[in-house]
């Protein structure tokens, strides 16, 4: 039966939302409570279903993990349906089947319109989520990364505010011009490896990290600048950022936080999965520019949200300083560094996921998110002040929070290849304070200057668990790193590997069975 | 009870009263806040001293105990990168624990009857456990990274606090400030940690001085702008944390926060962690002389600059802060000058005779219904009997009279200021110039607000009366260990007088731990130069100066204020501009918040809306306007999206053909 579950798991967590999202349209339209807890049900059983594979994941081994291959389209053109999971996807698909549960119980109150529509899409975006981080194979992933744009155009053009068709319209060009130059890399490489190997055409990424590794180095920074094109504009690296804060500000709560929380760490999963293993070459040459344009992001990123007036724009404005951080880690190709970065995607996920959920308390209380209507909200609303303290700690990457790990790893793996870059990447740590105690100041303490404030009321016992929930994770992962980690560390030192010996990445599609791993499977 | 246990549950207890206070309590009773709050602190003291005076006295080496696996992370080289949670306890950070467990104790028994009056008092005895807890971390932690988590955990404590009071903005501000000024500092702390993992490949306390140990003098040599990296950057640590220039803007707008934790945190425990983070990395920082004289050069200067800004204050908690500051200035200078012993002794006394002050200058704001100008006290002392005596006797060890615990640890370190092996006369003089500047200050607040006539408003007045037992007790205790505290480090001529030979207690104490600076420095230094007589005569001198200041102000200010107010006229616009704290703030404002703000405003504006926008936003708009001319515009995105995708294949088959 585990076996069975073993070498079907990775395709039930990618159906069952899609399944649960049609059965969504089978249950009574009036029963609003039974709709909303039907999917918020989902995404709990989804959630449980990817435990199993944190049960049965070998953590010293870097290949992939619960592999299954199906033939999908005809045989010559090598084109299958590969999934897998290896210690880099393995995190961030807990952290989506995490934070997914999350998101659907903020929308009971967020959504108020077409709530059964808004679920299917919603569930239609986990499973698209969890494809694109699974999938093997070129073609699959392409085929998930654009799925995923379809329900997030709609999450914002449809439930978004004023300017709602503006930016989920800049959001999915960005995203799609992008991903237009991500499918030339992509195809080029498919017609390479079908000369290079006689005729044998396919999509498979393991053997294209083969091929891929071995172009001549002039191809691999063409192909590597197409790719990080496309991963850049969805991280958003300085200068592609400017459809973030639009899209964020625009963005219904639940949309916002699976924005942030999952949808930018597509980016810099895109980096590790692709531009980097794929293309060692490049990326190696390529990696001081990286850096740069990141710590140019985390210091603009900064300052900018230092001058907002928008709450949630203040926000958007810090991920993109707090991703450069990200890409800052990975590109200084070292251990620290890369580890942080991964660690940082998940930390990120949760802190401003959390950042979201506490603006859309006040703006459903409010429906306002300009900092001069607040102010002392600690007086009415004191577990939320006490909510919003913690999400800024986990913000600003205080000791004892996941973000110091993360920052601290990359700040080291950074301070190791980049010195100087990465005592300017420190400064960030410092704005990070600035602009996120600012906000505090102005929404959390002070006297209460808006007479409408004075009788808002508390977060509710719902609020509270999904806002408690995140508080834990904060801290949770501020010391539980180094079993966190654990499973990450194979798969990112190959990459690492691959990088500093100029090698291809190694990888092969492995499968589990009785608790064992079964590594001679390959594809084909 | 094995040692590991209870150093374990040293720490735990404060952060279990925490939560059980944060969290439990927010309903319950004042007393029992208050009781749940104070026997998180008092149990860890008892078993601080059980461990203190046991099995670390006995030992040279540390007690150690690694709780849990903070990171761990694999190397391609094969090799491991490991940083464990762990703890350890020596003599040095020993001393520590009970200053922290033992005023801690003390405080929170105050506390419980000084914010009586208060509303949710839960939310401050939450905020002083975890203080607390953060603290223990600091100096129990094994490696640097434990240190910097209760390095940053003090400051985040310390915004909490300062800010209690948060329903005026000014008070969060000032939380802010402080926050932001140590973050600053922490960049300092962060850039020498990885200076060190890259240079000695470790953060570990203990594996540092061992590698060090080994290392060959070439190994010095080659390295020796990195070593004096870090210590420079440790030094800005320093500066953030224990309020030197250029970072010590924060303290004095800290005093916002309430009494209690002004004597806790912002007098006797977190502000002085830069002092036990240089005597702990004492046998680094010794190997660059540039850091050493930086160190005391800054210690010196500051020590100076707060004295004369204290003179001219009358904010009874602004003389009292910037007094801090420039004794923080005096330890730093003993580190500086390579006498690490004496700035942890004046640490300790310190602690004692400040908090004892702050506590004092408590009773005092409590009974005056929270009056802090001193011009409008005075004659107090009859009103406040046991507040009195005691602040004169905190008054008398800071402005170190004789046989007071001020008076042998601060000339120790002035002594050694000028002899040391990174001594110099002229850090001598500044720091004799600051001891007389604070013998001023202080006799100037005792007078004010203790003797001569009522200047109390009649409304106050009838209310006054000395405060209750939870308040007057650590006073007393206090009282009698700012007394006696400084006899454990008594200079060697008074010694050789009482007949006492070899070392005093804290050398004695501490020469495990502080072994290897002491030994090199005698190595490349050689001895400390100048021997009795000369420690006689720099002792008479200050001794003599003091008396002086004092008595010049007594006679200036035993009528009023008004005596100080026409001397301080006559000096004009040097006057207005020491009132005015030197304008540093203004300064800061002007040359580095604003340009920074501006640029803020000029990315945004011009970078983000302009140029990225503007240029980026008209291609869309192109490829827009092109898809646009091959069907009407209302078909929505995703068929747009896939005319983009029918354009993608385009070009890949016009790249096919190309290559």
């Amino acid at each position: 039966m585990i076996n069975f579950i073993s070498h079907w798991i990775l395709t039930i967590l990618i159906v069952f939302p899609l399944l649960c999202a049609a059965l969504l349209f089978v249950l009574p339209k009036e029963k609003l409570g039974l709709v909303k807890n039907f999917a918020f049900c989902a995404t709990l059983v989804e959630l449980v279903f990817s435990l199993h594979l944190i049960v049965y994941f070998v953590p010293d081994y870097s290949h992939f993990q619960f592999s299954q291959i199906m033939p999908w389209m005809p045989k010559p053109m090598g084109i299958d349906y590969i999934v897998g999971v290896d210690g880099l996807s393995l995190i961030l698909v807990l952290l989506t089947t995490a934070l997914c549960p999350i998101v659907v119980l903020s929308s009971y109150s967020s959504i108020e319109t077409k709530v059964r529509e808004f679920l299917a899409l919603f569930l239609f975006l986990e499973s698209a989520m969890i494809g694109a981080l699974v999938s093997v194979d070129l073609v699959l992933f392409y085929f998930f990364w654009e799925a995923m744009l379809i329900p997030m155009y709609f999450i914002i053009g449809i439930w978004g505010g004023k300017d709602r068709i503006y930016a989920t319209t800049k959001f999915v060009i960005y995203t799609v011009i992008g991903s237009l130059l991500m499918l030339v890399a992509f195809s080029y490489l498919y017609y390479a490896h079908g000369t290079i190997s006689g005729n044998h055409f396919t999509t498979n990424l393991v053997d294209l990290y083969k091929t891929a590794a071995t172009l001549p180095v002039e191809t691999q920074l063409w192909l590597f600048s197409a790719t990080a094109i496309a991963f850049a504009i969805k991280v958003p690296l300085f200068p592609f950022h400017t459809w973030l804060p639009d899209a964020h500000v625009q963005a219904p709560t639940p949309g916002s936080v699976i924005l942030a929380g999952v949808l930018l760490k597509m980016g810099t999963y895109g980096f590790l999965r692709f531009s980097i293993p794929m293309f060692p070459k490049a990326a190696l040459i390529a990696a001081p520019y990286m850096i740069t344009l990141a710590v140019i992001g985390i210091i603009y990123g900064a300052l900018i949200a230092w001058r907002q007036t928008d709450i949630k724009k203040l926000v958007a404005y810090s991920s993109v300083s707090h991703l450069g951080f990200v890409v800052a880690g990975m590109f200084s190709f070292t251990e620290q560094g890369m580890t942080g970065a991964l660690y940082q995607m998940v930390n990120h996920g949760i802190s401003t996921g959390a950042l979201f959920l506490l603006i859309g308390v006040i703006y459903e209380r409010r429906h306002t998110r300009e900092m001069s209507q607040f102010g002392g909200l600690a007086k009415v609303m004191p577990w939320y002040a006490f909510f919003f303290v913690v999400a800024t700690m986990g913000s600003v990457a205080l000791p004892g929070t996941g973000g110091f790990i993360g920052e601290w790893l990359i700040l080291l793996g950074t301070f190791k290849s980049n010195p100087i870059l990465a005592v300017i990447a420190g400064t960030g740590v410092i704005f990070g304070a600035v602009y996120m105690l600012w906000l505090v100041l102005k929404v959390i303490w002070g006297p209460i200057t808006v007479e409408e404030n004075k009788g808002l009321t508390d977060v509710n016992f719902r609020e509270a668990v999904i806002l408690g929930t995140l508080s834990v994770l904060i801290f949770a992962c501020g010391f539980a790193s180094a079993p966190l980690l654990e499973h990450t560390q194979a798969t990112l030192l190959s990459i690492r590997k691959a990088v500093v010996m100029q090698a291809p990445f190694e990888t092969s599609l492995a499968s589990q069975s009785d608790g064992k791993l079964n590594i001679a499977q390959k594809g084909q | 009870m094995n040692f590991q246990v209870t150093l374990t549950l040293v720490l735990l207890f404060p952060l279990l009263g925490a939560i059980v206070n944060g969290f439990l309590l927010r309903k319950a009773p004042r007393v029992v806040v208050a009781i749940v709050g104070t026997a998180a602190i008092a149990i860890p003291f008892v078993l601080s001293c059980l461990l203190v005076f046991g099995p670390v006295r006995n030992s040279v080496a540390p007690i150690r105990v690694d709780l849990f696996n903070w990171i761990s992370l694999k190397l391609l080289n094969g090799g491991m990168f490991n940083i464990p949670f762990s703890l350890s306890v020596d003599r040095l950070s020993g001393t520590l624990l009970l200053i922290i467990t033992g005023i801690g104790t003390l405080i929170h028994i105050y506390a419980s009857e000084y914010m009586r009056h208060e509303e949710g008092v839960y939310r401050f005895f939450a905020y002083l456990n975890l203080f607390v807890f953060s603290m223990l971390s600091l100096v129990l932690g094994a490696n640097m990274l434990v240190t910097f988590l209760g390095w940053e955990g003090v400051g985040v404590c310390s915004y909490l606090l300062i800010g209690y009071w948060y329903q005026d903005e000014a008070n969060a501000r000032a939380g802010m400030k402080a926050f932001v000024a140590n973050r600053v500092g922490d960049l300092g702390f962060l850039i020498a940690m990885f200076m060190c993992v890259v240079v000695f490949g470790t953060i570990d306390y203990t594996l540092l001085g061992e590698r060090l140990a080994s290392l060959p003098a070439a190994f010095f040599e080659a390295n020796s702008i990195q070593i004096t990296i870090i210590g420079l950057c440790l030094l800005l640590g320093v500066t953030g944390k224990s309020a030197q220039l250029p970072l010590y803007i924060w303290l004095p707008d800290a005093m916002a926060g309430p009494t209690p934790v002004s004597a806790l945190i912002h007098a006797a425990t977190m502000v002085t962690s830069g002092i036990y983070l240089m005597s702990r990395m004492s046998f680094l920082l010794v190997h660059s002389s540039t850091v050493m004289y930086t160190i005391a050069a800054v210690g010196a200067a500051t020590a100076l600059f707060a004295a004369t800004i204290g003179l001219v204050q009358n904010d009874i908690k602004k003389v009292l802060a910037y007094s801090t500051v420039s004794q923080l200035g005096f330890m730093v200078l003993g580190c500086g000058v390579g006498a690490f012993q004496y700035g942890v002794a004046h640490l300790m006394t310190h602690a004692f005779f400040k908090a004892l002050l702050f506590l004092g200058a408590g009773s005092v704001i409590h009974a005056m219904h929270h009056e802090q100008d001193i011009r409008k006290m005075g004659g107090l002392l009859k009103h406040l009997p046991i507040t009195g005596w005691t602040f004169i006797i905190g008054t008398l060890a800071i402005i170190g009279f004789p046989g007071f615990s001020g008076f042998f640890s601060k000339d120790e370190i002035l002594f050694y200021a000028w002899t040391g092996p990174f001594g110099h006369p002229a850090f001598w003089v500044a720091g004799a110039l600051a001891a007389a500047c604070t013998s001023f200050y202080m006799v100037r607040l005792t007078v004010l607000v203790f003797f001569g006539k009522s200047r109390v408003d009649h409304h106050t007045a009838e209310h006054l009366h000395e405060n209750s037992w939870p308040m007057t007790m650590p006073l007393v205790i206090l009282g009698i260990l700012a007394f006696i505290g400084g006899y454990i480090s008594l200079p060697h001529g008074i010694a050789g007088l009482l007949g006492v030979h070899g070392d005093n207690v804290i050398t004695a104490w501490l020469s495990p731990v502080l072994a290897p600076a002491i030994e090199y420095m005698h190595e490349v230094q050689g001895a400390a130069h100048g021997g009795a007589s000369l420690e006689w005569a720099l002792m008479g001198t200050t001794t003599i100066s003091m008396v002086l200041m004092s008595l010049f102000a007594i006679k200036l200010y035993k009528n009023g204020p008004e005596g100080g107010q026409k001397l301080a006229n006559s000096f004009g616009r040097v006057y207005a501009l020491v009132l005015d704290k030197w304008r540093i703030d203004e300064l800061y404002q002007f040359s580095v918040i604003e340009p920074l703000k501006c640029l803020g405003d000029v990315f945004f504006k011009w970078g983000d809306r302009a140029a990225i926008e503007g240029v980026i936003n008209d291609g869309p708009k192109g490829i827009y306007l092109i898809t646009s001319v091959l069907s009407d515009l209302q078909t929505g995105l995703v068929r747009n999206s896939l005319k983009l995708m029918f354009l993608s294949v385009v070009i890949i088959c016009a790249s096919l053909i190309l290559f």
